[in-house]
C-alpha cells in the first residue's frame, strides 16, 4: 500500500513538474505579409506642330492638301513619363499610297525630315537618343517638320504619305553605360 | 600648453563620440515584442501591407542586387526573456509566378559571422518552413537579419508593376529570468561591442588626465 501511495505520489509530482514547465511561459504569434514590387518603364511619344499662324506646338493632326516644295510641321519628341531613367530608340517608317488607279513605283527619298544628329545617331534602322532620359524629361525632337520634294511629280497627286515612328524605351539601371550598350528593347 | 592638450583630449573624446553615434545606411524593418501589451509591431509598413518589413524592395527593376535588414527586438519594460522564432508561409497564390523568378537569402547576425537561414527562388519557404530559432532575448535586446533578394537580368516585360505578397510569421516565448541568468543581461546584439568597450576606456583615460591635471594646476597655484 505504501509503494502504491510511493508511486502515486512520484505521478503527482511528475505531473505538476510537466505542468509548471508547460505554465512557465506564454507564447504570442503574428504574422507579417511582406511586398516586393517591381519598377517600370513608361514612355510617352509626342507629336506635335507649329500652328500655320504661329505660337506654341499644339498636338499634330493630318495635314491636307500638301503640295510639292511644302514643309510641314511635325515635332516628334519622347517624354519620359515613368519613375525610372531610361534610354530610348525611335524608328521612322515612311510610306506613300498613290491615288487609286495611279500605278508607279514610289520614291520615298522625296520625303524628308530635319533630323536632329546632335541627339539622335542613326544605327541598325533605329534613331538613338545618345543621352540617359529622366522620369520627367522631354527628349530633344528628333525632327521638328518634314519636306515633300519640289520634283514630286503628278503621280503624287491624291496620294496618300504616312510617317509612322514607333518609340522604344529600355531601363539605364544595370543596362550599360551608353544606349549602344543597351539590351532589353521591345520586340518590334 | 596645457590648455592645448585639454582641447586635444576634448576633441578625442567627442570624436570617439560621433563615430559611436554612426548608424547604418540601410533603411530596416522591424520587428518589436512587447510583452506589456503582448504583441509584434510590424514597423514601417506600406501602402501595400500594414505589416511590411520590405522597406527597401519597392520598385525593383531587372538586374538589381538588393540588400534589406531587418531587426528583431524584444522592447518588453519588465524582465522577460523571450524566445523569439520566424517561420514562412512563402508567396500568396497570386505572387507565386512573379516571386519564384527571384532569389532570396536570408541570414542572421550572429557574432559577426552571417547564419543563413533561407537561399532559395522568393516564392518559397525553403529552410523557414518550420520554425527558425533567431535567439532569446532579454528586454531590450534585438538580433538583426540581412536580407538579399537578386532580380535577375532578363526579367521580361510582364512583370512590370509586378507585386508579390510573402508571409512571414514571428512566435515570441516568454519566460521568466532565471537567477543563474548570465549578468548583465545578453541583448543578442553584439556587434560593436569592442568599439564601445575602447571607447569607454578612451573616454575614461581622457576624463582621468584631465583630472589630475585640474589637480596639478590647482597644486601649483
Amino acid at each position: 500500500m505504501k509503494k502504491k501511495l510511493l508511486v502515486c505520489a512520484f505521478i503527482a509530482v511528475c505531473l505538476s513538474i510537466v505542468a509548471y514547465s508547460t505554465t512557465a511561459y506564454f507564447s504570442y504569434e503574428d504574422t507579417a505579409t511582406n511586398v516586393i514590387t517591381m519598377g517600370n518603364i513608361k514612355i510617352e511619344l509626342q507629336e506635335l506642330a507649329i500652328p500655320d499662324s504661329g505660337g506654341d506646338p499644339i498636338p499634330f493632326e493630318d495635314a491636307m492638301d500638301v503640295l510639292p516644295g511644302m514643309d510641314v510641321s511635325k515635332i516628334v519628341q519622347v517624354k519620359n513619363v515613368g519613375v525610372q531613367p531610361s534610354w530610348i530608340r525611335v524608328s521612322v517608317a515612311k510610306s506613300i499610297l498613290l491615288a487609286d488607279g495611279i500605278i508607279g513605283e514610289v520614291d520615298l527619298s522625296l520625303i524628308t525630315y530635319d533630323l536632329n544628329t546632335q541627339y539622335w545617331i542613326e544605327q541598325d534602322g533605329y534613331f538613338y537618343y545618345k543621352d540617359i532620359l529622366n522620369p520627367g524629361e522631354t527628349t530633344a525632337p528628333l525632327f521638328t517638320k518634314v519636306t515633300f520634294a519640289s520634283n514630286m511629280s503628278n503621280m503624287y497627286q491624291q496620294s496618300k504619305a504616312t510617317i509612322k515612328i514607333n518609340a522604344q524605351a529600355t531601363q539605364v539601371v544595370n543596362n550599360g553605360s551608353t544606349v549602344f550598350e543597351a539590351v532589353g528593347w521591345p520586340k518590334a | 600648453m596645457k590648455k592645448i592638450i585639454s582641447i586635444l583630449i576634448s576633441l578625442l573624446v567627442v570624436t570617439a563620440m560621433t563615430c559611436g553615434l554612426s548608424i547604418s545606411a540601410y533603411a530596416a524593418g522591424t520587428v518589436t515584442y512587447s510583452a506589456d501589451s503582448s504583441k509584434f509591431i510590424f514597423e514601417p509598413g506600406s501602402s501595400h501591407s500594414p505589416t511590411d518589413l520590405f522597406t527597401e524592395y519597392k520598385g525593383l527593376m531587372p538586374g538589381d542586387s538588393v540588400r534589406q535588414d531587418i531587426t528583431v527586438k524584444n522592447d518588453s519594460s519588465y524582465g522577460v526573456k523571450v524566445k523569439l522564432y520566424v517561420r514562412s508561409h512563402g508567396a500568396h497564390e497570386d505572387s507565386v509566378d512573379f516571386l519564384s523568378k527571384l532569389h532570396l537569402t536570408i541570414a542572421k547576425s550572429e557574432n559577426n559571422e552571417m547564419a543563413y537561414m533561407f537561399d532559395a527562388a522568393a516564392d518559397q519557404t525553403g529552410g523557414m518552413t518550420d520554425w527558425v530559432y533567431l535567439g532569446t532575448l532579454y528586454s531590450g535586446g534585438e538580433v538583426n537579419l540581412i536580407l538579399n533578394l537578386d532580380i535577375p537580368i532578363e526579367l521580361g516585360n510582364e512583370y512590370q508593376d509586378a507585386i508579390g505578397y510573402i508571409d512571414w510569421e514571428f512566435k515570441a516565448e516568454e519566460m521568466p529570468i532565471d537567477p543563474d541568468d548570465p549578468k548583465p543581461p545578453q541583448t543578442g546584439d553584439n556587434s560593436n561591442l569592442y568599439f564601445y568597450a575602447m571607447l569607454a576606456g578612451v573616454s575614461g583615460i581622457a576624463l582621468v588626465i584631465l583630472i589630475l591635471k585640474r589637480k596639478k594646476d590647482t597644486a601649483n597655484g
